[in-house]
């Protein structure tokens, strides 16, 4: 195998190299002591963008206490963060954003804070001739008017003029161009001084003139963060400058970071954590299954041990989203969590596998659990119902795992 | 590598042995070959700033690929992957060279179809030639972790490539 894959990758991708052009750029950075050049980030060329949807309706924003209440759809632990967090007591706001509101128990960190919306600092613009070198590349975008659903969204609701404007001209092959201003947060979350890694950030335009994001960091969180009764938040936002022209039949884009930056901070207070520990045997195919939980409403671990053969078999199983279907995929023994109050089940975020111990992180349920019940994967079976969309079904609930 | 500040002539050769692959890499990690262009310029730049972090010991292609792989990682949290979600196609690869023009291109495809966390285990050890140890260390995981996405890479790879290749592993 490593020879075929080998040779089939160094075949295909030996048309990319690196130039002479760039291999001399990097040379004077590195000792000409000129300006390092910046990064830049270009939409990509050639490549299908698939757009992701992001915009939540404002009347949301009215709905909800804090901004976790924008992310809460179909995911119970956002559910149960939105109901718990508590306001940050803001020590440091600037002009670009402000930390809102944040749930830290001691096991999980989740933070919302707001930012500038693109959609309000929208401007039109049309490139110099230097500047249309540097928007070399066109993009291929296949949204009607331009790739930034968010923001297209945004504008729509809340500036229609600017979005008809720019709409009609596409529509009739007319050149039109325009800049916008976009806040990001750095990659590095600083909680008591340490640095926390996060695992998952998400952002919608609310359509109120700012961004909503949250962000929810890795767990177990370290020692020193998990003891603190209040922790010193701080996050630093950077500034891009993000133009947008159309020439009458190709889109270009390209993104330059602005010296614009500013840290924000606020305390955040911790709150009563719940979690219980849970614990089961079974038996299944003739091996025992010993199961030991950590459970609370936001995340749920299990450890596994087990004597099953794990060697991989064919499982039936339907993506429900996408229809596919992974019946002739070889899968190793693996487990999901049936979440009895609503029926459905749930795929492992994390899997770790060591020997015959297995470790499974799950998503909580969004509740303290009393119980839980494990399903064997080849225990589970896909039907479609008459709408014609996959679900998948725990058949036989007692061959579960079920912890107590 | 020579310990201490690095010359232009050892940056040089760096870019000579490795450039190519290093790009390649960031290329099928971006999905994007101008922003791979980005990170792998960044990538020898923060070569220079911690040439004195190398450890003789290491090698030195794991050593560029793990500064690499964090460049691109960084690249990735950034303005433009929050907004937009890629897949690279093979269709966006550069055209290869005539004399290495693969004639079936039925691995990229299984290769490029499997999920991302299986498919980046599998082209560091098999296309780049590093080994379990140091694909945890560039990828930030543990080395078991590493060791399971290989087995179930090549355990989804197999259905699909069954009677295509013969050598086992």
């Amino acid at each position: 195998m490593r020879n075929d894959i080998k040779q089939a990758f160094d075949a295909r991708m030996s048309g990319m190299r690196l130039s002479r052009a760039r291999r001399d750029a990097i040379l004077r950075a590195a000792f000409d002591k000129e300006r390092m050049p910046e990064m830049k980030r270009k939409l990509p060329l050639g490549l299908a963008v698939a757009l992701i949807l992001l915009i939540v309706a404002a009347a949301a924003v009215a709905a909800t206490t804090n901004l976790f209440g924008l992310f809460t759809r179909q995911d119970p632990a956002m559910e149960y963060v939105a109901q718990h967090a508590l306001p940050a007591e803001t020590a440091k706001a600037g002009a670009a954003g402000r930390i809102d509101s944040a749930y830290f128990d001691g096991n999980s960190l989740y933070l919302a804070f707001s930012t500038p919306s693109a959609a309000a600092s929208l401007e039109s613009w049309t490139p110099d001739e230097a500047m249309m070198r540097e928007l070399d590349q066109p993009v291929m975008i296949e949204d009607p008017v331009f790739g930034f659903v968010s923001l297209r969204n945004a504008l729509d609701a809340h500036a229609p003029d600017k979005y008809r404007a720019i709409k009609e001209k596409h529509d009739h092959g007319e050149p039109y161009g325009f800049w916008f201003s976009l806040w990001t947060p750095s990659d590095h979350f600083k909680a008591g001084g340490w640095d926390v890694p996060w695992t998952e950030m998400g952002q919608t335009d609310t359509g109120g003139g700012f961004i909503a994001w949250y962000v929810r960091f890795e767990t177990p969180l370290p020692d020193k963060i998990a003891r603190e009764e209040e922790l010193d938040l701080r996050l630093t936002l950077h500034q891009q400058h993000c133009y947008v022209y159309f020439d009458g039949s190709r889109i270009y884009a390209r993104a330059f970071p602005q010296e614009g930056r500013e840290t924000v901070s606020a305390m955040i207070q911790k709150t009563a954590g719940k979690s219980v520990t849970l614990a089961g045997c079974a038996s299944f195919r003739g091996a025992e299954i010993q199961a030991e939980a950590w459970a609370a409403p936001t995340e749920i671990r299990v450890t596994l041990r087990h004597g099953l053969d794990n060697s991989p078999r064919h499982f039936p199983y339907v993506d429900p989203e996408t229809g596919r279907d992974f019946s002739q995929t070889r899968e190793p023994f693996d487990f999901v969590l049936l979440d009895e109050r609503t029926g459905a089940l749930i795929q492992p975020a994390q899997t770790e596998q060591e020997g015959q111990t297995m470790r499974l992180v799950f998503r909580g349920l969004g509740y303290l659990p009393d119980s839980l019940a494990l399903v064997p994967q080849e225990a589970v079976t896909p039907y479609q119902d008459e709408a014609g969309n996959w679900h998948n079904e725990a058949q036989h609930p007692e061959d579960a795992v079920r912890l107590k | 590598m020579a310990e201490g500040t690095i010359s232009a002539e050892e940056l040089t050769r760096l870019m000579d042995s490795y450039g190519d692959d290093l790009l390649r890499t960031a290329a099928l990690y971006l999905g994007d070959p101008a922003l791979a262009e980005d990170a792998v310029q960044e990538t020898f730049l923060k070569v220079c700033r911690h040439y004195q972090r190398y450890q003789p010991l290491e090698r030195e292609k794991a050593w560029l690929v793990a500064i690499c792989l964090n460049t691109c990682r960084n690249l990735r949290r950034g303005a433009w992957f929050r907004l937009i979600n890629r897949r690279l196609a093979l269709e966006d690869i550069p055209e290869p060279s005539a004399e290495m023009r693969p004639c079936d291109d039925t691995v990229l495809r299984a290769v490029m179809g499997l999920p991302e966390k299986y498919r980046e285990a599998l082209l560091l050890y098999y296309w780049q030639g590093l080994k379990t140890r140091e694909i945890a260390q560039a990828l930030r995981v543990p080395e078991s972790t590493v060791s399971v996405r290989l087995k179930r890479a090549r355990e989804r790879l197999k259905p699909m490539l069954e009677g295509w290749y013969c050598d086992e592993e």
